[in-house]
C-alpha cells in the first residue's frame, strides 16, 4: 500500500510537469500573449518594453526554464493582469469553487444514488420510465441555458433568490442547482444500470434465498457493488468541478477558479493559467488517489500490492 | 450587497426625503453653473445609501497607471483625480488644475487647486504632479501608455501650486493625455512606501475600502469634501457580472442600481420595467471595414474602395442586424472627434454605381476577397460581416467571411495579412491621429497600405500644432481626404447603452463609455 501511494505521488510530479509544458505551448501557439495584454493603440515601443518586463522576449524554452526554477522555490509567477502572485489569486478563488463543488457532489450523492437504486430495482415500471426520462433531460440541458432560466425564474420572476455573486448561502443555491442537475442525472443513470446488473448476479439470488429482506439486499449487497463506478464518476466530477465550471461561474458571476481561468485564457495571462492548471491538476490527481483507496473499502478483492 | 437598504434604516423617512430634496436642488444648481462652481466651497451633505454598479468586467489592477480598460478607469476615477477632466460633451474642464495655458511651443503652465488632500492626509501640490509624471514614464512600470507622455522632458515646480511642463517639441496632445491618464498619486505611492496594487490613495470623492478581485470593489465617501461637491452616496460597490442576462436581472431585482454594458436586444424589456430606465449615447469609436491594399491589389484603386462603400446598404444593416443600435457614419470620424465634418454625407447605397466604378477600375468581373471578423468583440460583428459580404458579392466582389479568435485576428491586423477586416477604430485619446492608421510613414497598428502625401503631412503636423482651432481645421481637411479616398468602408458609431434604476439621479453617461459619477445620488 505504501509503495502504491509513493508511486501515485510520483506520478503527480510527472503529470504536473507534462501539464505545465502543455499549457505553456498552447498559450504561445494560440498567438502572441503580449498582443492581448496591450491595447492596439499602445505605441510599439511600449509594447516591446512591456514584453521585456514580462520576460516574453526570451525564447520559449528559456521562459519555461525560468518558470521551473521559480516554481521549485514555490513561486508560480505574478499574474500579468492583476499584478499579484498567481498562486495567491488561485487560492483566493479556490474556497468558493470548492464550496460549489462539494455542495453539488453532496446533492448528487444524496439524490442521485437513492434514485438510481430505487428505479434500478423497479426496471420497466412507470417510475423507472419517468425517472429515466427525467435523467435523460437533466443530462441533455446545456448548463448555460439552464442557469439563465433558473435566474429568470427564481431571481427575476419569483424574487426568491439572488441572481449572482457570492455573499451568503442563498447565492449558492442557483449555481449549485444548475451544476447538480447534470451530475445527478448522470449518477442516477449510472447507478440504475449497475443495480440492474448486480441484481441479476448469483450472490443476490443467494442473499434473497437466505431470506434477507429487499432493503437489506439492496442496501448491503447491491448498492455496495454498484458503487464502484458511481464513486469513480463522482471523483472525476469532483475534479472537474474543482477546476471550476467556467460557464456556470460566468453566468452567476461566481468568483471561482473557472471564471478566473477563463479570464486568464482570454487575456493570455500565462502565469495565471499555469497556476490554475497546476493547482487544479494536483487536486484532480489527489482526488483520483482517494477514489482508488475507496475501491479497497467497496470491493475487498481489490489489492494494490499484487506486485510484491 | 445585501446591506443596500440597511443604511437607510438609520434615517427617518422624513430625513431621507429632506436630504433627497437637498441633493436634487444642489445637483441642479451644479449642472446649471457648470465648471465654474468647482472652485466654490462644497456644500456639506450627509451621503446616503449604497450605490451598486455592475459592469461586465472587473478592474485589471488597483494601480491606475497600469489599468487600460474603460471599466477600470471608471473605478479608478472615483478615487483618483487627474489634472484635467472631460465633461459630458467631452470638452476639457479644470480638475486638479484650475487653469492651463501654453507659454511657448515647448512649455505648458498649469495652476493647481489649493486645499486638496489625499485620503492619507497629504496635501496636494506641484511636487505630486512632478513625481506622478516621473512614475508614469518609469520604464520599469508595466504601463502600456507610458509613451503618451514621452515628449515630456521635465516638470518644473514654479511654486507649490504652479507647474510648468517642458516638452521636447510642440506637443499638442498634452492636455488631452492629462485628461485621460496620469492619475495624480501621493508621495506614499510615488516613493514606494505603499503598493498601489494593494491600496488606492487618491484625492477623489471616494476612498478605497476593499477589493476582492472578480467579486467586488468597495469605496466609501471621503470625509473631506471633494472640490466637485461632496459625494451624495455613502458607499460605492462595483461588481463584475460577465453575463448580460444576469446583469439585467440584477437591475430589475434591485441588486444593481446602474449596469453596463446593456445588449440593445434587452432595451424593450428594460423599457417595460417599471423601476428602470435606459440611457443611450453615441460612442466615439468608428466601426469600419479596413481594406488592405498591401494584400489585395484591387484596393489600391480609389474607385474600387469607393465601390466597396457604395455597395453596402449600411442603413439596412443598422436596422436589421444592429436593431437600430448604431448611428450612421459618413466618414472616418464621427461627432466628438476633432475634424468631424457634418457637411459630409454618407455614401449612398448604389449597386449600379459600385459596378460602374469596379468596371472603370478594370474589375468588371469582380475579384475574390476574404473579410475577416472577430466574434463577440464588437456588437453583432459576425452577423454584420456576413451582411456586408453578401452585399459585396452582389456587385461581383465574391466575399468569404472568416471568423477569427481575437488573438489571431490581431496578429493578422498587425501583420497586415487580412484582405479586409471588420474593425473598430478606437483611440483612447480623442485625437484623430492617435492610431495613425492613415499615415504611410508611421504605419500605425491598423494601417494597411493607404498612402496620400497630404494625409501624411496633415496628420504629422496636427500633433505639433498647439492652436486648437488650427489643429481642428487640419483634421477636417484630413477627414475630407479620407472620405473621398475611402481607405475604409465607413459604417457606424455604435450605440452605448447603460441602464439604471429610476432612483439613481444626477448622473449622465459620457460618450467614451467611462463611468464618471458626477453628482450621482440615490433618492
Amino acid at each position: 500500500m505504501a509503495r502504491f501511494l509513493v508511486q501515485r505521488l510520483a506520478h503527480l510530479v510527472w503529470v504536473l510537469l507534462a501539464v505545465s509544458i502543455l499549457v505553456f505551448l498552447l498559450i504561445h501557439l494560440s498567438g502572441d500573449p503580449i498582443r492581448l495584454l496591450t491595447p492596439l493603440d499602445a505605441k510599439p515601443e511600449d509594447v516591446e518594453r512591456v514584453r521585456r518586463l514580462y520576460g516574453l522576449d526570451k525564447p520559449i524554452p528559456a521562459q519555461y526554464w525560468d518558470f521551473v526554477r521559480r516554481a521549485l522555490r514555490g513561486d508560480l509567477g505574478e499574474s500579468f493582469r492583476y499584478q499579484r502572485p498567481a498562486f495567491e489569486l488561485v487560492l483566493q478563488r479556490l474556497p468558493s469553487t470548492a464550496m460549489l463543488a462539494v455542495v453539488t457532489i453532496a446533492v448528487t450523492t444524496l439524490v442521485g444514488i437513492p434514485a438510481g437504486v430505487w428505479i434500478g430495482s423497479r426496471v420497466g415500471s412507470l417510475a423507472d420510465w419517468a425517472v429515466s426520462l427525467a435523467t435523460f433531460v437533466c443530462i441533455s440541458l446545456p448548463s448555460f441555458w439552464l442557469g439563465v432560466l433558473l435566474i429568470l425564474l427564481f431571481a427575476d420572476r419569483l424574487r426568491l433568490l439572488p441572481s449572482s455573486g457570492f455573499e451568503s448561502w442563498r447565492h449558492l443555491i442557483l449555481p449549485a442547482a444548475t451544476l447538480s442537475v447534470y451530475t445527478t442525472g448522470l449518477i442516477t443513470r449510472l447507478v440504475r444500470a449497475d443495480v440492474v446488473h448486480v441484481l441479476r448476479q448469483d450472490f443476490i439470488r443467494t442473499a434473497r434465498a437466505k431470506g434477507l429482506g429487499e432493503p437489506l439486499v439492496l442496501g448491503r449487497h447491491a448498492l455496495r457493488n454498484a458503487m464502484i463506478s458511481a464513486v469513480t464518476v463522482l471523483g472525476l466530477q469532483l475534479g472537474n468541478l474543482l477546476g471550476g465550471s467556467v460557464v456556470v461561474e460566468a453566468v452567476f458571476a461566481w468568483p471561482g477558479v473557472g471564471w478566473l481561468m477563463l479570464q486568464g485564457i482570454q487575456t493570455r495571462d500565462l502565469p495565471l493559467v499555469r497556476a490554475v492548471v497546476l493547482v487544479v491538476g494536483s487536486a484532480f490527481v489527489l482526488i483520483n488517489l482517494v477514489v482508488d483507496l475507496l475501491y479497497l473499502y467497496l470491493d475487498p478483492r481489490i489489492r494494490y500490492d499484487h506486485g510484491r | 450587497m445585501k446591506g443596500e437598504h440597511r443604511d437607510h434604516g438609520r434615517y427617518t423617512r422624513r430625513a431621507v426625503l429632506k436630504q433627497a430634496a437637498a441633493v436634487a436642488v444642489t445637483g441642479l444648481a451644479l449642472d446649471l453653473l457648470g465648471p465654474r462652481v468647482l472652485a466654490a466651497p462644497a456644500p456639506q451633505l450627509n451621503p446616503v445609501g449604497n450605490l451598486l454598479i455592475v459592469q461586465g468586467v472587473d478592474a485589471e489592477s488597483l494601480d491606475p497607471h497600469v489599468t487600460t480598460s474603460g471599466a477600470s478607469k471608471g473605478m479608478m476615477w472615483a478615487m483618483y483625480d487627474k489634472l484635467l477632466e472631460r465633461g459630458p460633451d467631452m470638452k476639457l474642464i479644470p480638475w486638479l488644475a484650475t487653469s492651463w495655458r501654453v507659454l511657448n511651443d515647448t512649455t505648458w503652465e498649469f495652476r493647481l487647486r489649493d486645499n486638496v488632500y489625499f485620503h492619507n492626509g497629504e496635501k496636494f501640490g506641484a511636487e505630486h504632479v512632478r513625481d506622478t509624471i516621473t512614475r508614469f514614464k518609469n520604464p520599469s512600470l508595466r504601463n502600456v501608455y507610458a509613451g503618451q507622455l514621452r515628449p515630456v522632458r521635465d516638470v518644473e515646480i514654479v511654486n507649490p501650486l504652479t507647474v510648468r511642463i517642458h516638452t521636447d517639441g510642440p506637443f499638442a496632445l498634452l492636455a488631452e493625455v492629462l485628461s485621460l491618464y496620469n492619475e495624480i498619486l501621493p508621495k506614499a505611492i510615488t516613493s514606494g512606501q505603499v503598493d498601489p496594487t494593494r491600496q488606492a490613495i487618491g484625492t477623489g470623492p471616494y476612498k478605497f475600502t476593499e477589493w476582492v478581485p472578480n467579486q467586488r470593489m468597495v469605496m466609501d465617501f471621503a470625509e473631506r469634501p471633494h472640490f466637485s461637491g461632496q459625494p451624495k452616496v455613502r458607499r460605492l460597490v462595483w461588481r463584475p457580472v460577465p453575463e448580460a442576462a444576469t446583469r439585467l436581472v440584477e437591475l430589475k431585482t434591485g441588486a444593481a442600481h446602474l449596469i453596463t454594458p446593456v445588449d440593445p436586444i434587452q432595451i424593450p424589456e428594460l423599457e417595460a420595467t417599471k423601476n428602470a430606465e435606459v440611457v443611450t449615447f453615441r460612442q466615439l469609436s468608428s466601426q469600419i471595414v479596413v481594406l488592405n491594399s498591401l494584400k489585395v491589389r484591387a484596393f489600391q484603386d480609389v474607385r474600387v474602395r469607393q465601390a466597396m462603400n457604395y455597395a453596402i446598404d449600411v442603413d439596412s444593416v443598422i436596422r436589421s442586424v444592429m436593431r437600430g443600435a448604431a448611428y450612421r457614419l459618413a466618414s472616418a470620424f464621427g461627432p466628438g472627434i476633432p475634424g468631424y465634418d457634418e457637411s459630409l454625407r454618407p455614401y449612398t447605397y448604389d449597386m449600379d454605381r459600385a459596378r460602374q466604378l469596379l468596371g472603370e477600375a478594370g474589375f468588371r468581373d469582380g475579384f475574390e476577397v476574404t473579410l475577416v471578423t472577430p466574434e463577440g468583440r464588437y456588437l453583432n460583428d459576425r452577423l454584420a460581416s456576413e451582411a456586408i459580404a453578401g452585399m459585396w458579392s452582389r456587385v461581383g466582389v465574391r466575399t468569404r467571411v472568416q471568423v477569427m479568435d481575437w488573438s489571431p485576428f490581431v496578429q493578422g491586423v498587425l501583420g497586415k495579412t487580412h484582405d479586409a477586416f471588420f474593425f473598430q477604430q478606437v483611440g483612447v485619446l480623442l485625437d484623430a491621429t492617435t492610431s495613425i492608421n492613415f499615415d504611410s510613414e508611421r504605419k500605425g497598428a491598423a494601417w494597411q497600405g493607404y498612402h496620400n502625401e497630404e494625409a501624411n503631412r496633415l496628420s504629422q503636423d496636427a500633433v505639433k500644432t498647439l492652436d486648437a482651432n488650427r489643429r481642428n481645421d487640419m483634421y477636417k481637411r484630413l477627414n475630407q481626404i479620407l472620405y473621398r479616398e475611402a481607405p475604409w468602408v465607413f459604417l457606424w458609431n455604435q450605440q452605448g447603452v447603460y441602464a439604471r434604476q429610476k432612483r439613481v439621479k444626477g448622473w449622465v453617461g459620457h460618450p467614451d463609455g467611462i463611468i464618471r459619477l458626477g453628482s450621482i445620488s440615490l433618492v
